[in-house]
């Protein structure tokens, strides 16, 4: 057996344990509770700042999660073209806490998403960006624990959420000029 | 194109997704702008902004989880999510402000000192 197989079942073979550990991951793993908090929080940071150079900072921050979020997707979309691995379901012997997604399987969507958030909150607020973190690894754990990712799927989706935010960061020559003047739109407009 | 390939199905769940997400907006914004004192934004002032923000927030959660039968089979995909998402931010701007407004002109004229009704002064 390969290591992902092995500790994904290491994971998911403690489904039906403990009642409460199960009922806990299903208010985790579906696609509404993790992403809905995590886009309230941008929202948060949208609107949050003490002086108008913290508040532009937040600003910027969220308009880099959205630009990263936009090139993942572009990007893990190409990869499904390419490479499709089967869901854990399809191939082993599962307990399942979800549906069965059609997707492919690497990466995880979900988790690169959560860590598109994490990271570039990360750029405004760490303390805020700690806590998603938390969530996200919690997140990555339970989709793994419910038997719909293995283990490789959601690290290589956090790696390619958190990188596109650093990447995007890193080329700020580009992207501030951009978030900037997205900025002064929603101001204009009474959006920020 | 990018509107063409949403699917928001038949049922309810794309309207109470939206809900949700509204609720959820609002309330955020009341917690920022209590904890910011955001007066632009506010509705209430000092702690009763951070508790109805909360209360908005928790109660959109536990509303949603509660009612919504449809979260464990598929249902609205990324786009779609997304889609409802940005549309219930930019709903709750415009209705941020004008509540804003409102209570604004409610607190005014509430705490206005009445002035006292002139005598009539005699004609002669």
């Amino acid at each position: 057996m390969n290591p992902d197989a092995w500790l994904f079942h290491v994971l998911n073979d403690f489904v039906g344990t403990v009642p409460l550990i199960d009922w806990m991951t299903r208010a985790l793993v579906n696609d509404y509770a993790v992403p809905t908090a995590m886009s309230l929080v941008a929202v948060a940071l949208w609107f949050a700042g003490a002086t108008p150079e913290e508040r532009t900072r937040n600003q910027r921050a969220v308009i880099f999660i959205a630009l990263a979020l936009l090139f993942c997707n572009a990007l893990i979309k190409d990869l499904s073209y390419v490479y499709f691995r089967p869901r854990p379901f399809a191939t082993e012997s599962v307990k399942l806490l979800f549906y069965r997604p059609s997707v492919s399987s690497f990466p995880s969507i979900p988790i690169e998403v959560a860590f598109s958030f994490a990271a570039g909150a990360w750029y405004a607020n760490r303390r805020v960006s700690r806590m998603l973190f938390i969530l996200g690894t919690l997140y990555a754990l339970a989709r793994v624990y419910a038997g719909v990712h293995y283990p490789s799927d959601v690290i290589a989706g956090a790696l390619i959420g958190a990188g596109m935010v650093s990447i995007v960061v890193r080329l700020d020559f580009v992207f501030v000029p951009i978030a900037d003047f997205a900025i002064s739109v929603a101001r204009r407009f009474q959006f920020a | 194109m990018f509107f063409d390939l949403l699917h928001f199905g038949s049922g309810p769940q794309a309207v109470n997704y939206f809900v949700f997400c509204l609720a959820g907006v609002l309330g955020t914004i009341q917690i920022v702008a209590a904890r910011y004192s955001r007066f632009d934004l506010l509705w209430f002032e000092g702690r009763l902004g951070y508790a109805f923000g909360a209360l908005t927030v928790v109660s959109s959660f536990v509303w949603f989880f509660l009612t919504d039968q449809e979260i464990f089979i598929p249902g609205l995909a990324g786009g779609e999510l997304f889609t409802l998402f940005v549309s219930a931010f930019i709903v709750a701007i415009p209705t941020t402000r004008v509540v804003t407004f409102a209570a604004a002109r409610v607190r005014a004229f509430a705490v206005a000192p009445k002035t006292p009704a002139r005598e009539k002064e005699p004609l002669i």
